[in-house]
């Protein structure tokens, strides 16, 4: 469980924010940051780091307190002829579970929608996310 | 040094008027906490011997991690989404926007009636320690449902009776899987109960034990998402059978409310009803038009709503249903079908919007225009 919206100040929008080390994030996990109305979420993705809006299209939900994981993909020879593929690289929304791609910010349920994405680099030890 | 005690809130002595009725929200006993509440001889021989897994039918996605709720509801403690009165205030309420939440426990129908009705009982004294007392309802937001089982019209009046006269109980809460249908006399002596104590009785879509599954008239769904939209045959069921049968006649001050059962299906019933009515009435003993039984007797809730790709068609569906009339708005928290009322109110005409989201509840609850002010909290339309 976390909280809807970020702590702290805002930060101002539109410009380059040093967010985080990269060691405060660990891998699979995320930072909630004040930048914008709903605030930016960023993950680290097996050593990638991923920035997405903090607010699904679908109802106005706080996306980022959902659970990131893979997507499921057809196995005929698994238990229920379905796995789980690419764990970690997609957001599921906490409140109906819409799930999104964190790299592309696209989504499966309805394709012409989608959430902000916003680029990530990381210089030295420190994450910066321009929001 | 001055020591202040935090623990209780004390209500703001400001007033604010009420925008936002929820009327399903739902709260769940912590781990150990309904057991006590729940009378003998059903607590020890049934409830905490009978173990039974979980019917796992349910296609929620992620269930076993979401367990069908929103995952933001679950409390930091480790026990159930909805168990929180603190969370859930928080959540529907200051970010939501809610000003009065319609609390309805889930109860599933048991084989036998006493068993249900024991059930019952514990949810009822339950509730009404854990979330309408002083400490959780400080707010005078929490309105609490007694609830009974049908099935047992006895008990289910001694329910009434004992809890019809708390502050903060709104409403009574029945199931709709026993049968017969609620048209049957022997449901006589409940409605009798609620009219006396001007309440509304509410039906919560559930899924009873055994024989008490809601079985459509083709035989049970293969999956649970068809299963899911069986609701609304049931619901139509009893409201063909409250109007047919003369329940409405025989208690012209009844008022039923359907929750989560979807209410577009009502437009085309009340056309059907009202073709039947005009083609047969010489042989009918009921005095109106069906369509005007339910506009008069029936509210329906708005989670979930319905709607196709082109939303104006809702719109117009919701002009010619007069869904002002017949409509509540619902949430469903904490369950992953919730509506955020912001999400829900932008799909109302205007006209409609006050209606829906706070008149018909005052009304239909009978509750007071204002509530006290709480921090911080979201405003709504």
């Amino acid at each position: 469980m976390s909280d809807r919206s970020p702590e702290g100040p805002r930060l101002a929008q539109g410009r380059e924010h040093v967010v985080a080390t990269t060691d405060e994030i660990e891998p699979g996990g995320v930072k909630i940051v004040p930048i914008g109305r709903h605030g930016v979420g960023v993950y680290n993705v097996h050593g990638t780091y991923y920035a997405i809006a903090n607010y699904c299209p679908h109802e106005g939900g706080p996306l980022c307190s959902g659970r990131p994981r893979g997507r499921s993909a057809v196995d005929p020879d698994a238990p229920g002829d379905a796995v789980m593929v690419r764990d970690l690289e997609f957001i599921y929304c906490p409140w109906h579970q819409w799930g999104f791609e964190l790299a592309t910010g696209t989504t499966a349920v309805k394709p012409e929608w989608s959430i902000r994405t916003y680029p990530v680099r990381v210089v030295g030890n420190e994450v910066l996310v321009t929001a | 040094m001055t020591i202040q005690d935090t623990r209780r809130p004390v209500p703001s002595a400001a007033r604010t008027p009420i925008r936002v009725v929820d009327s399903d929200i739902h709260p769940v006993p912590r781990a150990g906490e309904l057991a006590p509440y729940v009378p003998e001889p059903y607590r020890s021989k049934y409830y905490l011997t009978q173990q039974r897994g979980e019917s796992i039918i349910y296609d929620a996605p992620d269930y076993l991690h979401a367990r069908a709720m929103r995952v933001d509801t679950f409390p930091k403690d480790g026990n159930f989404a909805g168990s929180d009165p603190n969370l859930a205030l928080r959540q529907a309420m200051v970010e939501g926007g809610s000003d009065i939440g319609i609390l309805e426990p889930g109860f599933a129908t048991h084989y036998l009636p006493e068993m249900t009705q024991a059930l019952c009982t514990g949810a009822n004294r339950w509730l009404a320690n854990h979330w309408l007392d002083s400490v959780n309802n400080w707010h005078e937001r929490w309105r609490g449902s007694i609830c009974v089982a049908i099935e047992d019209a006895p008990g289910a009046v001694r329910q009434i009776e004992e809890w019809a006269g708390h502050p903060y109980m709104a409403q009574v809460l029945i199931r709709a899987e026993p049968r017969p249908a609620w048209g049957w006399p022997q449901y006589d002596p409940i409605w009798e109960a609620a009219v006396r104590h001007d309440m509304p009785v509410a039906c919560h879509l559930s899924r009873g034990r055994d024989d008490a599954m809601p079985m459509p008239p083709v035989g049970f769904p293969s999956y649970n998402h068809d299963f899911m939209v069986t609701y609304s045959l049931l619901a139509a069921n009893q409201v063909m059978s409250l109007i047919f049968d003369g329940v409405f006649d025989r208690f012209p001050a009844l008022r039923i409310i359907l929750v989560e059962h979807a209410f577009s299906w009502i437009l085309p019933l009340m056309w059907r009803m009202d073709a039947i009515y005009a083609a047969r009435k010489s042989s009918m003993d009921i005095k109106r038009k069906p369509s005007e039984y339910v506009k008069e007797h029936i509210k329906f809730t708005t989670q979930p709503l319905d709607y196709p790709e082109d939303k104006t068609e809702l719109t117009r569906a919701l002009e010619l249903m007069e869904a002002d009339k017949i409509l509540l708005f619902s949430s469903d928290y904490p369950h992953w079908t919730y509506d955020d009322p912001r999400w829900l109110v932008k799909h109302l005409p205007e006209r409609m919007r006050e209606a829906v989201m706070f008149k018909n509840g005052i009304e239909t609850y009978h509750l007071p225009d204002t509530v006290p002010a709480l921090d911080g909290k979201t405003l709504v339309f």
